[in-house]
């Protein structure tokens, strides 16, 4: 994708629309999942990732934006922008919203809210996480990002990636252990 | 990088691709990302509103026209604005400090470190030399100008930091807002005329400085923003607060925890003449930003 990349962020810096149209097409979709599984809401995550594409154009207008790496400086605005939003929201934690719950597929009530309750559950595990090793996991066992493609978002270098991995599942496991109780066996 | 983080690396690769993990102990802390799995179904997004958002992008990018970057500004308006006489307590002060520092090294290294910066190994010895100044410091008016100058300088920090797109500590922020909480309640002691002078000036500085802010933060939309949008929200504080004591400065000083001076001139008849003045206008015209002393609810 490097090459396609360059040839875009060539385009978006003149301000080519085609080129712009090209990369919100593109790199939209995985935005969006990468939002949604940060705030588990649709509308929410459609938001952030549309105000990641006005800032990138606010910063393109502006003389600034990526140099290169454009997919990673997208992502570092969307997790920015989720973690922005998790900060200022009100609701707690517990109260988990439908909205990721609805299915396609006509679930049954009971299975949808446990399944509301676990991806609840799952988010309050990963907002206890530090901002890079959130970034570390979420990119890597849900984006599906190399090491190298993280390294660029979080602008480290791959070492310091692995580190990051390594220390967030510790943390993860002691999160669960201290306050979620859970035990070697049922992990 | 040490080994366990490459096995860990090599495990988190067999982990995605449903290969098993033969080391155990691997094996378990995989095994937490399994509490994670629920968020692997994303629901589709509303087609509708999608096709509108992106109509919207495209709009916008044809909207946009490339400008040239203004230059950065160096902000030392309260350096010029908050200017103190230089008493002999201050010489006195600055030979105490000087010796102070030169318990963990030299006088140009504590000379040098005035212009260092958060990420730099000499900053410690500049906090430390401005909290020695500090702690020097017993006149009120002298403390707050000097609070309120350490604010500026953290403002400059930040400006900097933003420039190199380097990320900007919280602790900055923090020490910005413990600035600026100390400057007010310095300043709460001051007598009527000297209090006003002084907030008239913050009222227009703190404007220019939450700008600034704001500019930074539309020129780096990939940096987290969690310091700059602490600074904000303490300069915020900082204009509301000195709109709240120019409006009422007894509610100020009973809100910052000060009496009122025993000297001070009797308010009742005061004449509000100085919101005539054009350095009062908020960004919504003159008088809008004072409506109200439910201000006071924001100040620190």
């Amino acid at each position: 994708m490097a090459f396609k990349e360059d040839q875009w962020l060539e385009g978006a810096r003149r301000l080519d629309e085609s080129a712009l149209a090209a990369i919100y097409d593109s790199l939209r979709p995985e935005l969006y999942s990468y939002a949604c599984r940060l705030v588990g809401d649709t509308t929410t995550a459609e938001d952030i990732v549309s105000d990641t594409f006005f800032r990138f154009l606010r910063a393109l207008g502006a003389g600034g934006g990526p140099k290169d790496h454009l997919r990673a400086y997208l992502y570092r605005i969307t997790h920015n922008l989720a973690a922005d939003h998790h900060r200022r929201r009100d609701e707690p934690l517990e109260n988990p919203d439908l909205d990721v719950q609805r299915s396609p597929s006509a679930e049954n009530p009971d299975e949808a809210v446990e399944r509301s309750l676990a991806q609840a559950q799952a988010r309050e595990v990963l907002w206890r996480l530090t901002h890079e090793q959130r970034q570390v996991i979420m990119l890597k066992f849900f984006q599906g990002l190399s090491n190298e493609e993280i390294a660029a978002v979080l602008e480290k270098p791959v070492g310091a990636v692995k580190s990051l991995q390594h220390r967030g599942l510790k943390s993860m496991r002691r999160i669960l252990e201290n306050d979620f109780a859970f035990t070697e066996g049922s992990l | 990088m040490s080994k366990i983080e490459d096995r860990v690396d090599q495990a988190a690769s067999n982990y995605r691709a449903g290969k098993p993990i033969k080391d155990p102990d691997l094996q378990s802390l995989l095994a937490t990302m399994d509490v994670l799995k629920p968020l692997e179904d994303v629901p589709a997004p509303d087609l509708v509103r999608s096709q509108q958002l992106r109509k919207a992008f495209l709009t916008r990018a044809k909207e946009t026209l490339p400008v040239s970057l203004p230059e950065p500004n160096r902000h030392i308006g309260w350096k010029n604005t908050f200017k103190k006489e230089r008493s002999p307590m201050f010489t006195f002060a600055r030979i105490l400090i000087l010796l102070a520092v030169a318990f963990g090294g030299t006088t140009a290294t504590a000379f040098a470190a005035q212009d260092s910066l958060p990420s730099e190994a000499l900053y410690p010895i500049k906090t430390f030399v401005e909290d020695v100044r500090l702690a020097l410091t017993s006149d009120p008016e002298a403390e707050a100008n000097l609070l309120l100058r350490l604010s500026d300088e953290r403002m400059e920090e930040i400006a900097a930091l933003s420039g190199q797109g380097l990320p900007v500590p919280n602790e900055v922020a923090t020490r910005l807002r413990e600035h600026i909480d100390q400057a007010l309640q310095e300043a709460a002691k001051l007598d009527d005329a000297a209090l006003l002078q002084l907030m008239e000036q913050i009222q227009v500085r703190s404007q220019e400085q939450i700008k600034l802010l704001e500019k930074l933060r539309e020129n780096a939309p990939d940096k987290p923003e969690e310091a700059l949008e602490l600074a904000t929200q303490a300069m915020n504080n900082l204009r509301v607060a000195a709109e709240g004591a120019l409006e009422d400065p007894i509610t100020f000083r009973l809100h910052q925890g000060a009496n009122r001076p025993a000297d001070a001139p009797d308010q009742s008849g005061m004449d509000p003449s100085y919101e005539n003045e054009g350095v009062l206008e908020g960004p919504g015209g003159k008088g809008t930003g004072r409506k109200g002393s439910g201000n006071q609810d924001s100040t620190p």
